[in-house]
């Protein structure tokens, strides 16, 4: 099990596109891949989940994967968090 | 949202039925209604359930067709790129979703049939989205509604309304994004839906192209008929149902005025206002009476950067009516909170009340020999801090929605702004004690209007976020000339070099201090002061309604490198009538 902390810091927070590209990333990994915020989580490949994620800016995300890849996928992810999706 | 049955003021002539809503893509539009009825799927029934395998299989088959059904929407739009890509790829990601995709299973596998399980499963997840806080996601709940419609439509074979004739008018429930995308195809007039949101895809779609639409007319498709003829106005949000002929002339005289503005002022109008070289500035409109807010220039602006209060408070009912400082709040924060959402997402610069000077001198009863120089402005609120405090506090509680941005008048000292933040900060402390909500970031902001508070720019910009130079004050206060008076109207110049020293000293001050710095003065809208203001490197201008696109169109044309010379120029002359000279006017 692989888990990495990160902030949200795109100012529209994790909207629809920053999700699809979670989604995206996620996808390519075969483990299972999980976020977590103030003690809710959802699947990170399943964009509906995403949506309902609380991620405004400035929120920490949990990100958990477990299984083949997991250590590259939590490093993906979370170098996709810091770029701020590629919106800033 | 309203949706008022309103009646043509003018009686006894035959009434028009309008409707209100909201509009999120301006335009006009004259065209006959289509009706997208709300598809209901008795959930009693369980349709041909077969076998859970056999149920499988079409859930599967339609994700397919689905998926193939936005292939060929990708492709009709690929000239639109981005916006439309990315929100079509993100309804694919929808279909292939493995939550939604585990959950339809599992009803499937409890006996439920493809559509009852898609349905129940949609049902939930649009729960869930509601529940959010975050305004933008609980808006995506009614596209969510409508990608399950569409996929329900497949699942039970039902092809899209395809016998839509050219410039209909589709009135929905709601609309999903790739429904957008195929009514464009059909060359549809305008959009009206139920519900929706103003950055819902659809709305964002219909914007892109340049589609009328108006959203959350409750009950629009029962109110409406098919064939009903409809004049769609979607900067006001209105709908006139089989008008009058007369109310039908009227509205073809203001849609020839717009295909003139449109022709005269190009394409620029709806594009992001930027110089000639593509250096963006904000353009916001000024605004003193709530009725301005229905004029198209307001969507085409990027927000209000001035909201002259006192006058659109009826400030006089607290004097002559007595109405108390609890009702006077309420009303105040009536109109500010509707003017907020009016103009949301965009910000909206709300400067407390102007009072004294020549503006309703009556009001205090008392006569100043020399009003201009007397109790006016910030000057008076802070003297009545109760009654400012009305004022305060209805901005904060208007403030929910995160747009609205506080201002104060005619400051001069560091101590009106020190006093101005602590009587907000008491009155935050207020409001959390009574559990009202209001937005605690919101952003505090001065008018730099006398030389004073230009000269002490540099202080000033600490304790703020934004700065915004009113030019007539300013240019009156360092002159010493009222521009009513004709015989000194003379000295009255903005173009006067003093004047355009305080105005560079105070912006790189405040750029200095990284803070924000519009303008808002009939400089602004003076046409031969465009290469200066632009010059000057203002973050935002401020205009009148009326001059807005005229302003949007002389920026588009100046080169900001050209403008900068011009101002470094003009900088150097002695006299204002030098710089009227250089800069050509008369």
């Amino acid at each position: 099990m692989a888990t990495e902390y990160v902030k949200v810091i795109n100012p529209a927070g994790m909207h629809t596109r920053p999700a699809a590209q979670i989604v995206k990333t996620a996808s390519r990994y075969k483990c299972k891949i999980l976020m977590e915020v103030d003690g809710y989580t959802v699947n990170a490949k399943s964009i509906i989940g995403l949506m309902t994620l609380p991620a405004s800016m400035g929120t920490t995300v949990k990100i958990t994967a477990i299984g083949e890849g997991e250590e590259e996928a939590v490093k993906e992810l979370k170098a996709l968090f810091e770029r701020g999706f590629d919106e800033l | 949202m309203n949706n008022q049955m309103d009646e043509n003021p003018e009686t006894k002539k035959p009434k028009d039925i309008v409707l209100k809503g909201i509009p999120v893509s301006k335009g006009y539009a004259s065209g006959k209604a289509f009706i997208i009825k709300r598809n209901i799927f008795n959930l009693n029934q369980n349709g041909n359930y077969l076998n859970p395998s056999e149920e499988i299989e079409r859930f599967k088959q339609t994700i397919v067709e689905y998926k193939n059904e936005l292939l060929r929407y990708q492709n009709s739009i690929s000239k639109e790129k981005s916006i439309a890509t990315d929100i079509l790829d993100s309804i694919k990601l929808l279909l292939e979703d493995p939550d939604i995709e585990k959950s339809v299973i599992e009803y499937i596998h409890s006996g439920k049939s493809a559509e009852l399980a898609v349905e129940l499963t949609y049902q939930k997840f649009e729960k869930d989205l509601l529940s959010v806080k975050n305004k933008f996601i609980r808006e995506r709940a009614f596209e969510i509604e409508q990608i399950k419609n569409r996929f329900l439509e497949l699942l039970i074979n039902k092809k899209l309304s395809t016998t839509i004739p050219e410039n209909s008018i589709v009135v929905a429930p709601s609309l999903s994004a790739d429904q957008v995308i195929a009514f464009k195809e059909k060359n549809v007039a305008a959009l009206i839906t139920e519900v929706g949101g103003t950055t819902t895809h659809s709305s964002i779609l219909a914007r892109s192209f340049r589609i009328p639409s108006v959203i959350g007319i409750p009950n629009a498709t029962k109110l409406i008929s098919n064939n009903d003829h409809l004049l769609v106005d979607a900067y006001k949000g209105i709908i006139i149902v089989n008008p009058t002929q007369e109310t039908y002339f009227e509205f073809k005289e203001k849609v020839e005025d717009e295909n003139y503005i449109t022709k005269e002022l190009g394409d620029i109008i709806y594009r992001p206002t930027q110089t000639k070289d593509g250096k963006p500035i904000e353009l916001q409109a000024n605004i003193n009476y709530k009725e301005e807010l229905d004029e198209r220039e307001i969507y085409l602006s990027d927000g209000i950067g001035l909201v002259r209060t006192e006058h659109l408070v009826p400030i006089r009912d607290f004097y002559d009516k007595n109405i108390g400082f609890d009702y006077f709040e309420q009303v105040q924060y009536e109109l500010y909170h509707d003017v907020a959402v009016k103009v949301y997402p965009k910000p909206v610069i709300f400067r407390a009340f102007d009072l004294g000077g020549d503006k309703f001198p009556s009001l205090f009863g008392m006569t100043e020999a020399n009003p201009m120089l007397g109790f006016r402005g910030i000057r008076y609120l802070l003297a009545n801090p109760r009654f400012f405090k009305t004022q305060l506090r209805a901005f904060l509680r208007a403030s929910v929605e995160k747009n609205v941005q506080i201002m104060i008048p005619m400051v001069t000292t560091l101590e009106e702004v020190l006093d101005s933040l602590r009587l907000i900060e008491e009155c935050k402390e207020e409001l959390k004690q009574e559990n009202q909500e209001f937005d605690p970031n919101v952003k505090f902001g001065i008018m730099i209007e006398t030389p004073a508070a230009a000269l002490q720019s540099d202080i000033l910009a600490n304790y703020v976020d934004f700065i915004s130079i009113g030019t007539n004050d300013l240019t009156q206060y360092t002159l010493v000339a009222d521009r009513d008076n004709s015989q000194v109207s003379s000295y009255f110049s903005p173009f006067h070099p003093s004047v355009l020293k305080l105005m560079k000293y105070t912006i790189n001050n405040a750029k200095r201090k990284g803070k924000k710095v519009g303008i808002c003065g009939e400089l602004a809208s003076h046409p031969a002061a465009t290469g200066l203001i632009i010059g000057l490197e203002f973050d935002s201008i401020s205009v009148s309604v009326e001059n807005l696109l005229q302003v949007k169109k002389w920026i588009s044309e100046i080169d900001s490198s050209f403008a900068k010379a011009q101002l470094q120029k003009a900088l150097r002359f002695s006299t204002s009538e030098q710089v009227r000279e250089f800069l050509e006017i008369d």
